[in-house]
């Protein structure tokens, strides 16, 4: 873990450095008490320097002490690869087709990535949560579901 | 004792056929919404308000009361099982009651939930009883220092959650208070880090963040491994052992008392009294490494805290008309629209209606332990269902509840992009605790203390010359102290340990 | 197993076709005048209340919403857009399209205030059409019942001599009572931004810290101030309304107490788009009127704390525009023009 500590630490010092720039030019002091720029300036002179402490310390550790980051590899890696995707394309979708198409398509697409194969049960279970949760949520509870440009629901 | 009188004419309105039937189906829903992320408790009962109109001003309110307490049941259930907190309130469950599931005892998690929830739901009512107007003057004694004070204390508990790395912890607690700053600054109105994006000046919604940090983290991880064995699919099973009662009951005490005198506070919420109350119990524990791998009195302490936390909002609102959050205000419109003025005169001027209401929330208090208990098999079952369901189950939700916000996408990316955040943090050991209880804590943390020191007139020793506030701040120093203290007894104990492996 | 999951199937398909139907028979768009030049509305409306649900203005939003739904036989919703202290919302509505089933909760605030003292706000008190305007809430002046001050000329005469010494608790900078507050020492000669200004988040809260003895004086909306003071825990001096309130007759209004100048209100109406078709401006302005002529909702109404003040599209404009002129005057003069 150390090089992921490090890396990580980099970057996270750069973004702490951009806060303090961005506090500066909000004002310190309003009347008699800390203006607008004054917490997020400390707060981000406090992070800097708690990152500052994990990056030293990641660079002094002694390799054999080091835990190395688990990352995901393999099937793992490429079922949260398309995980991320299909989040994001069914995001979109509900946009355009709907809460229900879209989660049927979404269920539907992250069972049989995720090593479901009865496509009868794989369907019907898909179909049956999306218009339950459609309607738990928008039916009975009113809440605003987002709806598609076509107008279904 | 007048109290019992009183309290009997109240207990004679409550149970009347319509008003035990509302206060079911107020729990009821209050149950429902709790346990969904995202849609509160606030939100519900503004919609029924006008829909209580048409019946009687009491029994309105004890609908609408129930709507609060039932979803400080129903929170902690998602929280335990798929570790979305459905309520602020339950952020602190998540931290055990998850690895209760996951290790098969989620029967004795949720069943401890419900339980601890009905003991401190009714002890606080009690302190309510006879603590209310006393406590008004307490509530009405902290100012803007003792407010910072508390903050400060409850800002200790990130040292508490930090695990390993202290370093990385204290950093996510940071990193949640600099979440925070983001948006329109309250006081002078000033962008801060907006970039002039029309949502981003609304701020970093909490629950955009609980949602990405907690559940999509969770369920990346749960993708990794080979075979998708999440949950220990034997139920061991559904009901709190002796030994879970032995441990827990402390547990129940300490957090009634605890959420209680938090909850009276105008501003605060269950969520800090939870927070407060976990970490507490962690500190009295003669076991504190089990917390946070599935220690039964974590989602004790947390879960009677936040109920209890709702006896103590009463109080100030009955009692001085002045709502503590944001459901309490709501509830207090429904109040006002039904002729009912809260104030220092309610209790002189309508006390069978005080009275009966609170009553009510003793007997909602029963009838929330009634339907949540069977409900526990029932609920446990939910996490057999295959994992390839359950995963894009729970990502939509997480899309719904982001989205139900404000209505806008925008919160459902910040969700996304907490949930990458999270799932890194994750791999480099970060605590994502921290973060919440930081978002949480540091907006009032700021504006307290730039009321104090305007108040002071720049002067920081308005801080230690309060009483208030001077306790206060000593016991943050004595929980500072107490959390470092017992890591380096854990490290010795550990290296000790070892050694005695090598000699 | 294969029977329940034959079953299964054959529901899914059942729900798939059905589906399919709604998409087949939904109706194609029509052009927003096409569909006003039938009839208003003929579709759910939506009511924008720019904050959480809580205050006055989602209370009043929500009982005007059932009643508009009965009168006008379309599903009329309030949505809560909140942020910013009412910014969020407000310019959401100032952006969406003009056929009027997208209207807002108008707060003086949102609309004369914020704009008068912050340059970034994305929307200007001209950027709507205005409907009607509901109520009003007039400032009162109060404080901590054990305060020595037992008129408001006792008060502003001790803010003159030491101004140092007074805290005033606000909700906000650029709120009703910081303007209040500021409209009355200005009026009297007084320097307003000599005096501290502790700000709060949300009237509660200020009432709180007045009733704790934290700040020295508030100038916060009736229905906040009206239980305490009516207990006795504070003393109102004057108030902001031009005539006797019938909650607190006792209280002199400003013009009694010799401050005229103090006339800050809290006020609501509906505004929408700009450029709204006529018959949605007229539609709206009598459904209100008819409202607060109804026995049920103007009762339900006052009981929110709003005392009903009716003014018709266009005085509510002027009376807007009013409102914002003296608010730019004093956010110069507290030194709140950023």
């Amino acid at each position: 873990m150390k090089r992921a500590d490090q890396i990580a630490g980099g970057i996270l010092l750069a973004v702490f450095l951009t806060v303090f720039y961005y506090s500066t030019k909000l004002d310190m002091v309003y009347r008699n008490s800390p203006g607008a720029g004054f917490f997020p300036l400390w707060l981000s002179v406090c992070a800097f320097a708690a990152t500052s402490v994990i990056v030293v310390g990641a660079i002094r550790r002694p390799s054999a002490l080091d835990r190395p980051v688990r990352w995901p590899r393999g099937v793992g890696l490429r079922r949260i690869c398309l995980t991320l995707v299909a989040f994001i394309l069914y995001a979109y979708l509900v946009t355009v087709m709907g809460f229900i198409l879209s989660t049927t398509g979404f269920m539907l697409f992250m069972g049989r990535m995720l090593g479901f194969h009865h496509w009868y049960q794989l369907v019907s279970v898909s179909v049956l949560t999306s218009v339950g949760l459609f309607f738990v949520f928008h039916i009975w509870l009113q809440m605003d579901l987002p709806t598609g440009r076509v107008a279904i629901p | 004792m007048e109290v019992l009188h009183y309290l009997a004419t109240g207990f004679s309105i409550a149970l009347t056929p319509t008003n035990l039937l509302y206060c079911f189906i107020g729990t009821l829903i209050g149950t429902l919404v709790g346990v969904l992320p995202g849609i509160g408790a606030t939100v519900s009962i503004a919609i029924l308000t006008p829909i209580s109109v048409g019946l009687g001003p009491t029994t309105a309110l004890i609908m609408l009361a129930g709507i609060y307490y039932g979803a400080m049941y129903g929170g902690s259930t998602t929280a335990i099982l798929i570790n979305i907190p459905g309520e602020a309130a339950s952020v602190a469950t998540t931290l055990d009651g998850y690895q209760m599931a996951r290790q098969g005892r989620a029967g004795p998690a949720l069943g401890m939930s419900a339980i601890a929830s009905f003991v401190a739901g009714t002890l606080s009512l009690v302190l309510l009883m006879i603590l209310a107007t006393p406590l008004a003057s307490y509530a009405l004694a902290f100012g803007p220092p003792e407010y910072f004070s508390l903050m400060a204390l409850g800002l200790t508990i990130v040292v508490s959650l930090a695990g390993k790395s202290m370093a990385k912890g204290l950093l996510a607690g940071l990193l949640g208070m600099l979440l925070s700053t983001i948006g329109l600054e309250p006081v002078t109105g000033q962008n801060r880090f907006t970039f002039n994006n029309v949502n981003l000046m609304a701020g970093i919604d909490f629950v955009a963040v609980v949602v990405g940090l907690f559940a999509i983290p969770e369920v990346l991880e749960n993708m990794e491994g080979a075979t998708l064995e999440v949950y220990e699919t034997k139920l061991k099973n559904l009901f709190p052992t002796l030994e879970d009662w032995r441990r827990s009951a402390g547990a129940m005490i300490r957090s009634t008392l605890i959420g209680f005198f938090i909850g009276v506070l105008p501003g605060s919420s269950g969520a800090v009294a939870a927070f407060m109350a976990y970490d507490v119990e962690k500190k009295v524990s003669k076991h504190p490494e089990k917390f946070g791998k599935g220690a039964i009195e974590g989602v004790a302490a947390s879960e009677g805290a936040n109920n209890a936390a709702v006896s103590g909002a009463m109080v100030p609102l009955l009692s001085l008309g002045i709502p503590v959050s944001a459901p309490m205000a709501v509830l207090l419109g429904a109040f006002m629209i039904h002729g009912l003025k809260p104030g220092p005169m309610l209790f002189e001027k309508s006390p069978e209606f005080v009275w009966a209401l609170i009553a009510s929330m003793y007997v909602g208090n029963v009838l929330l332990l009634i339907l949540n208990l069977p409900l526990v098999g029932l609920w446990a079952q939910l996490i057999r269902v295959p994992y390839p369901f359950l995963a894009p189950g729970i990502l939509v939700l997480c899309l719904i509840g982001a989205y139900g916000i404000r209505n806008s996408f925008f919160d459902v990316g910040i969700a996304f992009a907490m949930g990458i955040l999270g799932y890194g943090m994750r791999k480099l050991e970060y605590p994502t605790a921290p973060v919440v209880l930081g978002l949480i804590l540091s907006p009032m943390l700021e504006s307290a203390l730039r009321q104090s020191l305007t108040i002071s007139k720049g002067s920081l020793a308005i801080f230690v010359v309060r009483p208030i506030s001077l306790v206060l701040l000593f016991l943050t120093a004595v929980s500072i102290l107490a959390s470092i203290y017992s890591r380096r007894r854990k490290r010795r104990s550990t290296e000790a340990f070892i050694e005695s492996i090598n000699a | 197993m294969t029977v329940i999951s034959r079953s299964l199937t054959i529901f899914s398909s059942f729900v798939a076709l059905l589906g399919g139907l709604g998409v087949v028979s939904a109706p194609v768009t029509e052009s927003a005048e096409q569909r006003l030049a039938a009839a208003y509305p003929i579709k759910p409306v939506q009511i924008v209340v720019a904050f959480a649900p809580a205050g006055s203005a989602d209370q009043v939003s929500r009982l005007l919403a059932t009643y508009l739904s009965k009168k006008w036989g379309q599903p009329v919703s309030v949505v809560n857009k909140g942020g910013g202290g009412g910014v969020v919302g407000t310019s959401s509505v100032a952006q969406a399209s003009p056929d009027g089933y997208t209207i807002n909760n108008g707060q003086i605030n949102t609309l004369a205030f914020a704009p008068a003292a912050q340059s970034n706000i994305p929307y200007k008190w001209d950027s709507f059409t205005y409907l009607a305007r509901i109520g009003v809430t007039p400032s009162v002046l109060t404080v901590n019942a054990k305060s020595p001050y037992r008129t408001a000329k006792e008060l502003v005469e001790a803010i003159k001599k030491d101004p140092a010494k007074f805290k005033a608790g606000v909700s906000g900078l650029a709120g009703t009572g910081a303007f209040g507050i500021a409209q009355l020492l200005q009026s009297a000669g007084v320097d307003p931004s000599k005096v501290d200004m502790v700000s709060f988040d949300g009237g509660a809260l200020v009432i709180t810290n007045l009733a704790g003895g934290h700040v020295d004086f508030v100038a916060q909306q009736l229905p906040e101030v009206l239980e305490m003071v009516k207990a006795g825990k504070l003393r109102a001096l004057m108030h902001a309304y031009t005539g006797r309130l019938k909650e607190l007759p006792d209280v002199p209004t400003s013009k009694e107490a010799g401050f005229p100048a103090y006339s800050v209100m809290a006020a609501g109406g509906y505004v929408g788009p700009l450029n709204l078709p006529e018959m949605v401006v007229t539609k709206w302005e009598s459904a209100i009127a008819d409202a607060l002529k109804d026995k049920e909702f103007s009762t339900s109404l006052e009981r929110t704390g709003l005392i009903p003040s009716y003014l018709n599209a266009k005085a509510y404009r002027a009376w807007t525009e009013e409102q914002y002129k003296t608010a730019v005057q004093l956010a110069e003069k507290l030194g709140l023009k950023k």
